[in-house]
């Protein structure tokens, strides 16, 4: 699991329409950032869930939200650990999340504007390629040689200081997803959205579409988009 | 003359009255008004047993009245005794866990020398990891403040008001931490009871199916997201999750089982039931519908201890009338409180004595599931309308639907709770055992819910129209009643309809425990 929204709430209640009700465990959980809006549910997952291991960039924040999240995650999994570029997780049923940023763990509260320090993902499996940008801004800088992929997860819900041009041409995704709520920031910007759509990306918005999944069954065939209901 | 004529004019001038006083200011600037209502009523009913009955009706009418009019203008005009606070404090009732705080309710105990004490109870604004429980005492510190009403539709200051809360208190520090007295240790033990099944369902049941566990078993739509509870109110299904009268009749059939089980006489296990059912009120935070729920019961099991017939009409009444003595706010100002009656009332206007009596599935019991489900939607339907603005037509199928479910739903909840909590490693299978019913039901309201057409949204409407419906409405059931011989007003009152009551449902399902408990008896003396 990368990321949990602001709401225990909604997050777990969102999660259990999408793992079996049986099911009681996430393997892995990665905090791209230490913002509120990212690890507000973690809490709540923590206490209604066994998790057996809990990733983050290294940075800590003094929010009362990240206090409880660090508190929580050190009882049940014994310690949080720091990872960067080149940390990857392999699946057992196929495919691979790799790390592509930060290029090394962050110090604490190392004084990084939060998200600039936020864990970049690739997720691999067979042709198809995810990439999860977390809140990072300015990507054509921060990932210099990242390679194309096929669905694009928007940073900073779609704000205007992440998707540029050059970043977009270069990675040339075929969709692009866009986690974004009722907020008063004016994520989507309608600039990254004019961007996307100048290159014939097709846009999934969960605040129109509600949860976005993708079934991937096969290695020998691509990840296909289906409803969630 | 009857005393059970005597104490429902009493009842019902006193609820009256109490309505009176809420909607309509002081009643005693209106007492020539109602002075003169006596007079008239003493000149037309000559007879000497009306003359007394309206006396009484007349006295306690006035009481009610003044009651809630005085009440209602003490909070009106309370203002702050000091900007600050520092004393000592107890925590009243379960701590409210929002995503990103928590609200607790402080009761002072005393002050710091040379402030003046509140009299009124404190909401303090809170972290999420600060650990408090109901019933703590600590030294504390906070700025108040007072509650705004920031909606003109909604009077946010009297909906605290009538949990007697009357300050806020955003900053507070909260200093040293007192040991336990015995009341703190007695809802300290409540507390941590109400945690571990709350952990327990968490652990053992995904979302949303886990907060529906909750609320029924411990009361509150808040346990479910946003989303979720918005479906239940869109298929107008959220008051499963109000501890009512299901969930006490579950309890006290639970705690009889066991008090007979481990030896007690008929008698004592009444009282050890009695005293299941009040635990488990205090348990779920006693909320209005529990409460009334709760009285009722002990009625009911007061009417049993004496060999007497409960009287559901004449218990309900008492119900409403107990719970306004100890606070008058509650009827204008707690909806949970107006439901649950109107609820109930619904019961048993709907109800229809001797019908589909014995007959677990057959059409008469259907036919009678049906009008009960209607007649309760003719009560709170328009209520629901006027204070949230939704008309859900699709209540009456969704009811009929997920009503059979709850029972299941609830059973497995339970059972999750119980043996997950006692024996962990069993929790799976009867996670099984749960998750099937409250995943009908969840996925139901999700499903239906969801769709645009299954409720309306209304325009506010003059409060006038709703008493005017209520209005024809009573007055269509007592003619109902009437029709059914039931001539007299005080008569339909009294001699309730006995199928369908809560009572009665009750005494019905403990038949088969007292033939038991006579069995065991007979045989233990034998042996």
């Amino acid at each position: 699991m990368i990321d949990g929204g602001r709401s225990g709430k909604v997050l777990l209640a969102r999660l259990g329409r999408h793992i079996p009700f049986w099911d009681r465990q996430i393997e892995t959980l990665i905090a791209t950032h230490p913002d509120s809006d990212h690890i507000g549910g973690f809490p709540e997952l923590l206490r209604a869930y066994r998790v057996l291991s809990v990733f983050t960039n290294g940075d800590t924040s003094e929010t009362e939200t990240s206090r409880l999240f660090e508190t929580l995650a050190a009882e049940e999994t014994g310690e949080m650990q720091a990872i960067a570029r080149g940390t990857e997780i392999v699946f057992p049923e196929g495919g691979t999340l790799t790390l592509e940023y930060p290029l090394r763990p962050l110090a604490e509260e190392s004084g990084t504007e939060s998200n600039e320090g936020s864990i970049v993902a690739r997720f691999q499996f067979g042709e198809t390629s995810f990439l999860l940008t977390g809140d990072l801004p300015g990507e054509e800088k921060a990932l210099p040689e990242e390679r194309p992929v096929t669905v694009l997860k928007v940073a900073h819900h779609g704000s205007k200081y992440s998707s540029s041009a050059a970043f977009l041409e270069r990675i040339g995704p075929e969709e692009a997803v866009l986690s974004v709520g009722e907020n008063s920031y004016g994520h989507p910007d309608p600039g990254v959205l004019a961007r996307l759509r100048e290159r014939s990306v097709l846009v999934r918005r969960t605040d129109e579409e509600g949860d976005i999944r993708y079934r991937c069954l096969e290695l020998t065939s691509r990840c296909t988009y289906a409803p969630a209901r | 003359m009857r005393a059970a004529l005597i104490i429902g004019s009493v009842t019902a001038g006193f609820l009256l009255g109490t309505a009176f006083g809420s909607f309509f200011g002081s009643v005693l600037q209106h007492a020539f008004l109602f002075s003169a209502v006596a007079l008239v009523a003493a000149l037309v009913f000559l007879r000497r047993e009306l003359l007394l009955l309206s006396l009484f009706f007349f006295i306690s009418f006035l009481f009610g009245g003044v009651r809630a009019a005085e009440e209602v203008e003490h909070w009106q005009s309370l203002r702050l005794p000091e900007p600050t606070f520092a004393g000592t404090v107890r925590v009243i009732g379960f701590p409210e866990r929002k995503d990103a705080y928590q609200e607790v309710g402080l009761e002072t105990v005393s002050c710091s020398p040379g402030r003046t004490c509140p009299e009124e109870r404190i909401l303090w604004r809170t972290n999420l990891s600060e650990s408090v429980a109901f019933g703590d005492r600590f030294l504390f510190a906070c700025v108040l403040e007072l509650p705004e009403n920031r909606s003109e539709t909604f009077d946010y200051r009297f909906f605290l008001a009538r949990r007697g809360i009357g300050f806020l208190c955003p900053k507070g520090e909260r200093q040293e931490i007192l040991p336990p007295d015995p009341t703190g240790r007695f809802f300290g033990a409540l507390s941590f009871f109400r945690g571990a099944t709350e952990q327990v369902l968490r652990e053992a049941l995904p979302e949303p199916e886990a907060g529906l566990a909750k609320g029924l078993l411990l009361g509150g739509s808040s346990y479910m997201d946003a989303r979720n509870e918005g479906f239940f109110e869109r298929i107008g299904m959220t008051h499963i999750v109000a501890v009512s009268g299901y969930n006490i009749m579950l309890v006290a059939e639970l705690c009889l089982f066991l008090g007979l089980s481990s030896g007690l006489w008929r008698r004592q296990a009444l009282i050890f039931v009695a005293v299941g059912i009040w635990l488990f009120v205090m348990l779920v935070g006693a909320p209005a519908s529990a409460l009334r729920a709760g009285i009722m019961a002990f009625g009911v099991f007061m009417a049993i201890h004496q060999g007497r017939m409960a009287r559901p009409f004449f218990l309900l009444g008492l119900a409403a009338a107990a719970m306004l003595l100890s606070n008058p706010l509650l009827l204008r100002y707690d909806i949970g409180f107006q439901l649950s009656f109107l609820a109930l009332a619904g019961i048993l206007f709907g109800a229809r004595p001797g019908e589909g009596t014995g007959e677990s599935f057959s059409g008469a019991a259907i036919r009678e599931v049906f009008r009960m489900t209607l007649f309760v939607e003719l009560f709170v339907l328009p209520l629901i309308a006027y204070h949230f603005g939704l008309l859900s037509w699709f209540s009456l199928i969704a009811n009929i639907v997920l009503l059979p479910l709850v029972p299941f739903a609830m059973a497995g909840s339970l059972a999750v709770a119980f043996f997950g909590g006692a024996f962990p490693v069993a929790t799976p299978l009867f996670s099984w055992v749960a998750y099937v019913p409250l995943s009908l039901i969840t996925h139901f309201a999700e499903f239906f819910g969801s769709r645009a057409m299954i409720a309306f949204e209304l325009p506010p409407f003059p409060f006038a129209f709703l008493l005017i419906w209520y209005a024809l409405l009573v007055t269509f059931c007592l003619a109902r009643l009437r029709e059914r011989k039931r001539l007299w007003y005080a008569e339909a009152f009294l001699v309730a309809p006995r199928r369908a009551s809560f009572g009665s449902r009750l005494q019905s399902r403990l038949a088969p425990f007292w033939e038991t408990c006579r069995a065991w008896k007979d045989r233990h003396r034998l042996s």
